[in-house]
């Protein structure tokens, strides 16, 4: 029994292990490439550890009312490591000249990915609130890391305040639905909700949504996204992009799935519906309209997490197993869409100057056509075209939500991805655009920074190779990733 | 067999369009001439040898296979040689190829010689197409390459824009008509199921008169009066003189402008089977005859006078299809081949000799220059008035008005004005030719010489011109009748035959009375003007209004450009920017306008965002708490 | 297989000149032709090969089948089980006559970009090879999501044509024709989605293949939802195919994209629509295509008529050209929905004689911009002159394009409207007008391009030798189509007829040879 409780929280001991040695290393003498390098093995090892156990025993119950070590907390563990891996990889070369101290970066990565992890798998409040602030207090500092641009300050204040207050909202929400219920595992809790559902508890169920909708920039809790994630340094944007959205719409999906499923309660499925459904709209019309003319990537990054994540709102309301596959998938194809142009814009940046505006890309495509061909395929993946793995998630999304005959959402999603197309497209055109205009230096046309140098790095190299990869490969072969979700239950 | 006739002038067009580029005129001339004449030689074989058949299997159709077939319907490439197509064939074969042999001469030194002979034969073959075509398809075929070839003709000296634009109106005009044509085509196969018209003829008389049959006479009949530029449709003809002068004798005499008279022949059970169609034509015919005549009255410029004649001599022949006189209406239309062809030809040595001039009132005294000319032309002319006995004019206007006048619906009425036609035509041609060939040389009189090739087509033509009249003479005067048997078999004409010989006498004498009646008349304007003007040349202005109304077309030309033209052509600047695509632009304004007011609220304050969630959190509340 | 090598072909093809373009840009091209010309040797073959099997099959048999689809050539592999997508690919006559004019056109293509000098041929001739590898997909693809797939593949890199080498208004122009064809696409998948469930939900097998599709729904009465499904897809070839009102993008993008681009466009690109509405209208919606005929008919001549006013006005010469082309399209849409057989085999011969016209009348005016470096009608004039063939052809496609009889183009127009005529009188007679319209804008054209004296010193090349094979080519080819369509209409429609109407004459005996 132990054992195997051991052998299933396996990848979160190696994670936490990990960041003790670390910590270790920094305390006796300060390494740079050292720490990174043990920090990346320790991410791959838990990485391992999480494929491997999930082979060994594909179902443990929950192991303790805190856990439920399932198909879902594994592979949405298993994206979280596969995100921080690759994070750790950019920031090499992004802090390798950064002259102040650089190996606490890896510690707060490390503690982050733990907080991940555990969230990713709680199934209790308590175990919850132990993983959010796992996972934010390490941003807190993650986002703030660079301590000689102003920038990053600003970033992390604003993320520290009203992270803040949100986790506040969510402690006030569940301590509203403990005292109506007097339970605090979420799996008691839909239990209980089938039979009906009083004023009091739903405030408290909407208190939890909005302080979850907050840390996923659900529209209208948006508004920090872009500041913070043109703010923060690249590897950390890199993280609130992916790792923190992972972990929270898993837990999202853990906490509302069972209630809006069909079986759940009427009473409970018919309001939170609504709000679920107002809350997919608003971001989806919101998120997209806000990127519409964005010129820095990192914002309009921002902005598009806000849309996407209105997208993974339409299976939540659909709540039917296929559809929490559809969800998966897309999140994970969202996720490497992502950190492939997040890898890009990082191989041209360091701790000391990033270039992330729209125009230093110009004519990309003739200085480096290979980072191009990635560039522009993640964002194609970005706007759901074939050949990429994003047409397949959107096409999975749209199946799941017209199976489930959510017919507004549809068509607010096709408005949606429509007017996404229109930037995304931009990401694309100027890589391909004015190239004989700059060849030829003609004033009056903004020579592009990023990328005019043959200098590479290494790490974000491999980022945007894996994610090429990944992207490319569920494009043309989604079947491998379908049949793996397919075991996947929660 | 047959086909061998339309495809060799085609053959000819695609080997001097391929290769004339590069070769010598000498190539150019002999294929262009040498395969329209080697096909005149093979129409008039042919022509002989049907009439060498009994009457009743007088009709030879071949076929080159099927081009469409589909379920329900199919076409093929059938030619039909019968009289009257046969007929067609051989008259506009042999002046097809008199003109082209006098354009190898007349076109040397004007550039492009290629390219004209190219465009020459392609028209006659296409005129072939038109006349031998077994079915509706493939005569609009022909119909549309002669409407093209005419355009690229009219167009031919393309650096003057002027030819240009009359070029396009001609092709814009006619096929303005040849829409209805086609809607007729539409017709034909909903209600008929096939496009073959001995098939459609055949059941159509089966079928009888109805509502279906009179619609497509009527609009074949539209079709038909845009190509050969009747009332309404008379516009483009006296611009189309634009194109070399071989061209309009050509337009004239053999191809284009016959074309409409030939489909009306083609079709005649339908209107015999609808009267009011018929009556149509006739009255159209007759109004058509009679504008020519007065406007041609008052023209300066020589080829626009014979234009505007030719116009008037193609009313006679809607007159005749229109009273029932389907022979004689063909009987004109050869005739008029003949003289109309010589007088262009003849016109054409004119405005070569006299270094391209055009003003009547600027030439004169081409007698002194040229003898055989002067003959020749008064031939022509002779022919054109129809002076009695000698000249074939005479025979086939005075069979037409015949049948007018026995016209069941106001059969004398049409026969006034088909007679007071012969009138005006004396006036108007003798008119020309007192100012052309008599009197003293005008202007600087320096006489550019002719070439020996012109004169042996247009004697050829004059004998063409005299003798083809006695194909078929009235009763009282030795009563020939080798045309309408001939074309008896297809033709067979309507209404009754005859109005007593002594009626008959004596409508000839008036007509004939009026034809030198006409001829005085031009004498006596022409005495006139030389006393009033002298020698010096008459512009439009020192007309009189109602000459200057004459000298316009009768305003023709005004009306449509300020009722149709100009009216279109501001619609179209109006729509000109798309504005239904504007629609879109809207569209991508108003997502732009959101994401402005959005960006609003992203004013980076920290209590600017709290508020934001606060906001959002009532709402979502609301939305629980209160749903 | 041979299909498989259909679509590599050209990809293949693609990637090798853009490897060997660093190096030689003449081999690179000359690399791409082999590739287009291998890509038409196959079909060739295959065409010959089935063709004994289709002249047996067709006929009584396509009445029996219904509107299940009969393929000469098939590869069928499981690729998506679980979503129910597999990769199928199958060849019909249809089929083979569109590949057909998509090598025409690919050869056309190079070979009208073989004369202008570019910045990255590499990239160049890489997309020019995506799009024609995108095109054949689509006309191959037996299966929904696969033809969706390619669908948007021929669009990305035409987009990368646009953009990279257009003129000067080259983003606008881009991004419209991506938007446009990107919304509509999106509801073409909803509807195929819906179509999947649908079908799923009543026969429990889930699956995207059309064969399956065709012969479920072929069958299902007409119903509202069908409809709406219908729609979806009529929607997104409605827009493919510039039909007024969704037109908006198609004027842009042709004036805006390099010579090449414009002839993919016009030539593959539209057709695309164009095959996917007879393919899909039949196969899956023929209850529904009649239910909405009478709407798409008024929008068809709508479009004929919008399309032939705004041509005349227009001083952009490829302006002039799009509008035309929008103009024809709408006598697809009318031989389309007059659901007549006469109506159908029109617009099969539409698609081929508008496809060898339009691109030949881009080729021209490409040429012209290569020459005198201007597009605007004003600045020219006289050019008969200084260029006398590359005049001629201009004209002579001018005349083609406005329905000369022997051209492909009148045949097209004659059996559309003949068509048209048994359902609807008064669309048919509009639609004659319409062909009025074309008359005047192409004159209009000619007299103002070539006509007159050139202004000013005008010294320019004349068409070269290539170029002036390819356009005689394209010249005969529409004759041919024109004067001999007996082969496609036997290789494209006779298995289609079955559920068409055909003509039943109010009198006479009728149906007879003429």
């Amino acid at each position: 029994m132990v054992s195997s409780i051991v052998v299933a929280l396996l990848p979160q001991i190696v994670v936490a292990a990990t960041s003790i040695v670390v910590m270790l290393m920094i305390a006796a003498k300060r390494m740079y490439t050292p720490s990174f390098w043990v920090t990346t093995t320790g991410l791959t090892v838990a990485f391992v550890v999480m494929i491997v156990a999930r082979a060994a025993q594909p179902e443990v119950g929950p192991v303790s009312i805190f856990f439920a070590l399932d198909g879902a907390s594994r592979f949405m563990g298993a994206l979280v490591l596969a995100v921080n891996i690759l994070t750790a990889l950019l920031s090499y070369r992004y802090y390798r000249d950064y002259d102040d101290n650089r190996e606490e970066f890896h510690l707060l990565l490390l503690l982050e990915t733990l907080g991940s992890l555990v969230l990713v798998a709680s199934s209790h409040f308590v175990s919850f609130l132990l993983g959010l602030e796992l996972l934010s207090v390490p941003l807190y500092g993650l986002l703030g890391y660079v301590r000689d641009r102003d920038h990053p300050f600003e970033a992390a204040t604003k993320y520290f305040v009203l992270t803040a207050g949100a986790s506040a909202i969510i402690v006030f929400g569940f301590a509203l639905i403990y005292y109506q219920t007097g339970t605090l595992s979420l799996p008691e809790l839909s239990q209980k909700l089938t039979t009906g559902l009083d004023a009091v508890t739903a405030a408290g169920l909407v208190l939890v949504l909005a302080g979850l909708a907050f840390k996923l920039a659900v529209f209208p809790f948006h508004m920090w996204a872009a500041d913070v994630y043109q703010g923060s340094p690249l590897p950390s944007t890199a993280v609130i992009a992916t790792a923190s959205k992972i972990a929270v719409f898993a837990f999202l999906y853990r906490f509302l799935g069972p209630m809006l499923h069909p079986a759940a309660g009427a009473s409970v499925l018919h309001s939170l519906d609504l709000a679920i459904t107002v809350l997919a709209v608003a971001s989806m019309l919101g998120g997209n309209l806000l990127a519409l003319r964005q010129t820095n990537v990192k914002r309009l990054l921002a902005y598009s997490s806000t849309a996407n994540l209105g997208y993974l709102l339409i299976p939540l309301a659909a709540g039917s197993p296929q559809s929490l596959h559809s969800a998966f998938f897309y999140l994970a194809v969202y996720a490497a869409a992502n950190m492939g142009i997040l890898g890009t814009l990082t191989l041209s940046s360091t701790s000391a100057s990033e270039s992330t505006e729209l125009d230093d890309y110009t004519g990309l495509l003739y200085r480096r056509p290979v980072v191009s061909a990635g560039f522009i395929l993640m964002a194609l993946s970005l706007a759901g075209l074939p050949l990429s793995a994003g047409f397949f998630g959107k096409l999975y999304l749209f199946e799941a939500g017209m199976a489930a005959g959510r017919w507004v959402l549809i068509g607010v999603f096709v408005a949606g991805s429509v007017i996404g197309l229109y930037y995304y497209l931009r990401l694309v055109f100027v890589q391909l655009s004015r190239s004989p205009v700059v060849e030829t230096g003609t004033p009056g046309t903004p020579t592009p920074t990023a990328l005019t140098d043959t200098a590479a790095n290494p790490g974000a190299l491999v980022t945007l190779a894996v994610t090429f990869v990944f992207v490319l490969g569920i494009g043309i072969f989604p079947q491998q990733l379908l049949s793996l979700l397919r075991t996947v239950g929660m | 067999m047959i086909w061998i006739i339309p495809l060799l002038p085609i053959a000819g067009f695609l080997v001097l369009t391929v290769f004339g580029r590069r070769s010598p005129w000498q190539f150019s001339a002999g294929v262009g001439a040498g395969t329209v004449g080697v096909s005149a030689v093979l129409a008039l074989i042919a022509g002989f040898t049907l009439a060498s058949l009994p009457a009743a299997e007088r009709s030879v159709v071949s076929s080159l296979g099927s081009w469409v077939v589909i379920p329900g319907f199919s076409v093929n490439f059938g030619l039909r040689l019968d009289a009257l197509s046969d007929l067609m064939t051989m008259v506009v074969t042999v002046v097809a190829f008199l003109i082209h042999l006098y354009s190898t001469a007349f076109m040397r030194g004007k550039g492009d010689y290629h390219r004209y002979f190219a465009y020459l034969n392609l028209f006659v073959g296409s005129m072939l197409l038109l006349v031998l075509g077994s079915n509706l398809l493939v005569l609009f075929v022909g119909w549309e390459g002669v409407g093209l070839c005419s355009y690229l003709l009219i167009g031919f000296w393309y650096e003057n824009p002027e030819n240009g634009r009359a070029a396009n109106k001609a092709f814009i005009v006619t096929r303005i008509a040849d829409a209805a044509l086609l809607v007729a085509l539409f017709l034909t196969v909903a209600a008929f199921g096939t496009l073959d018209i001995p098939k459609v003829l055949a059941s159509a008389s089966a079928a009888g008169g109805s509502g279906i049959v009179t619609a497509i006479a009527a609009l074949l009949l539209v079709g038909a009066i845009g190509k050969s530029a009747q009332l309404p449709f008379q516009l483009w003809l006296p611009d189309a003189m634009a194109g070399p002068t071989p061209v309009s004798a050509l337009i004239h005499a053999a191809t284009m402008v016959t074309a409409g008279v030939y489909l009306v022949a083609r079709m005649h059970i339908f209107y015999a089977l609808s009267p009011g169609v018929q009556l149509a034509v006739a009255i159209i015919g007759a109004a058509t005859l009679l504008y020519g005549g007065l406007s041609a009255l008052t023209q300066h410029d020589i080829k626009r006078i014979l234009a505007y004649s030719t116009i008037s001599q193609i009313g006679y022949m809607f007159l005749g299809l229109g009273v029932g006189a389907w022979s004689a209406a063909m009987f004109h239309f050869m005739n008029h081949a003949f003289f109309k062809a010589l007088l262009f030809l003849g016109a054409g040595v004119v405005i070569h000799r006299l270094n391209d001039e055009h003003d009547i009132f600027r030439m004169g005294g081409v007698r002194r220059t040229d003898r055989l000319l002067f003959w020749l032309f008064m031939i022509g002319a002779g022919a054109l008035t129809g002076i009695p006995l000698v000249t074939s004019g005479f025979y086939s206007k005075e069979a037409i008005l015949e049948s007018a006048w026995l016209y069941p619906h106001a059969g004398p009425f049409f026969w006034v004005i088909g007679a007071f036609g012969v009138f005006l035509t004396g006036a108007y041609v003798f008119r020309l030719f007192f100012h052309v060939f008599t009197g003293k040389p005008k202007g600087e009189g320096g006489s550019r010489p002719a070439s020996a090739i012109f004169y042996p087509p247009m004697i050829l033509l004059g004998l063409g011109a005299i003798f083809a009249g006695f194909l078929r003479t009235p009763r009282d005067l030795g009563n020939v009748k080798v045309i309408s048997s001939f074309l008896n078999p297809v033709l067979a004409s309507q209404g009754k035959e005859s109005a007593g010989i002594s009626t008959e006498a004596t409508l000839q004498i008036i007509v004939a009375a009026l034809s030198l009646l006409g001829v005085l008349a031009a004498w006596l304007g022409y005495r006139r003007s030389l006393k009033r003007r002298g020698t010096e040349a008459v512009t439009g202005h020192e007309l009189s209004v109602g000459g200057r109304f004459l000298l316009s077309g009768m305003g023709a030309d005004w009306l449509a450009d300020n009722l149709v033209v100009r009216p279109f052509m501001w619609f179209a600047g109006l729509l000109r920017r798309d504005w239904l695509a504007l629609v879109y632009v809207g569209v991508g304004r108003l997502s732009v306008l959101f994401h402005q007011a959005l960006r609003y609220t992203q004013s980076g304050l920290i209590r600017w965002y709290l508020l934001g969630i606060g906001v959002g959190v009532l709402v979502t509340l609301g939305m629980v708490v209160f749903a | 297989m041979s299909l498989v090598y259909l679509l590599l072909l050209p990809f293949v093809g693609g990637v090798l000149a853009a490897v060997i373009a660093l190096k030689s840009r003449t081999w690179a091209h000359a690399v791409m032709m082999i590739a287009v010309v291998a890509m038409g040797v196959i079909v060739g073959i295959d065409f010959g090969v089935t063709g004994a099997a289709m002249a047996s099959a067709s006929g009584g048999s396509a009445a029996a089948s219904g509107g299940s689809l009969r393929y000469l050539l098939e590869t069928n592999a499981p690729w998506i089980p679980s979503l129910g997508i597999s990769f199928h690919l199958g060849a019909d006559g249809l089929t083979f006559v569109l590949l057909a004019l998509t090598v025409v056109l690919g050869i056309v293509s190079l070979v009208a970009s073989w004369r202008s000098t570019r910045e990255h041929e590499a990239f160049y001739l890489l997309s020019i090879g995506l799009v024609i590898s995108g095109v054949t997909g689509v006309f191959i693809a037996a299966d929904l999501i696969l033809f969706f797939l390619f669908w948007e593949l021929m669009i990305v890199p035409m987009y990368f044509l646009i953009s990279a080498w257009g003129g000067k208004g080259r983003e606008r122009a881009a991004m419209k024709f991506f938007l446009f064809t990107q919304a509509s696409g999106l509801l073409m998948l909803l509807s195929m989605i819906g179509l999947y469930l649908a079908h799923g939900s009543s026969t429990g097998t889930y699956t995207f293949d059309l064969a399956a599709l065709s012969s479920w729904s072929s069958g299902a009465a007409a119903s509202v939802p069908m409809v709406l499904l219908f729609t979806g897809f009529v929607i997104a070839f409605g827009v493919k195919l510039a039909v007024v009102p969704a037109h908006a993008w198609a004027p842009d993008a042709y004036a805006e994209a390099p010579t090449a681009g414009s002839i993919l466009l016009s030539g593959l690109l539209l057709k695309s629509g164009a095959y996917g509405l007879l393919r899909f209208s039949i196969a899956l919606f023929p209850a529904q295509t009649r239910q909405i005929a009478p709407v798409m008919l008024i929008l068809g001549v709508i479009t004929i008529l919008y399309g032939g006013i705004l041509a005349i006005r227009q001083t952009d010469i490829k302006r002039i050209i799009a509008y035309s082309s929008i103009g024809h399209m709408g006598f697809i849409i009318l031989g389309l929905f007059s659901w007549t057989t006469l109506g159908y085999t029109g617009a099969i011969v539409m698609i081929l004689s508008h496809g060898f016209t339009t691109s030949a009348l881009f080729f021209v005016s490409g040429a012209l911009e290569d020459r005198i470096g201007i597009r605007d009608i004003d600045g020219m004039g006289g050019l008969r002159k200084v260029v006398p063939r590359l005049a001629g052809a201009g004209t002579a496609f001018l005349v083609f394009a406005l329905a000369l009889p022997g051209t492909g183009n009148f045949l097209a127009e004659f059996l559309v409207l003949t068509g048209t005529f048994q359902v609807d009188i008064p669309i048919a007679v509009l639609g004659v007008v319409g062909s009025i319209l074309s008359v005047i804008y192409a004159l209009r054209a000619v007299h103002r391009v070539f006509d007159g004296v050139r202004k000013g010193e005008g010294k320019a090349e004349d068409l070269r030798a290539h170029e002036t094979v390819a356009l005689a080519a394209l010249a005969v080819l529409v004759v041919w189509i024109g004067v001999l369509p007996g082969p496609v209409i036997k290789a494209a429609a006779p298995d289609r007829a079955a559920q068409l109407q055909t003509t039943v004459p109010y009198l006479g005996q009728g149906g007879g040879n003429g």
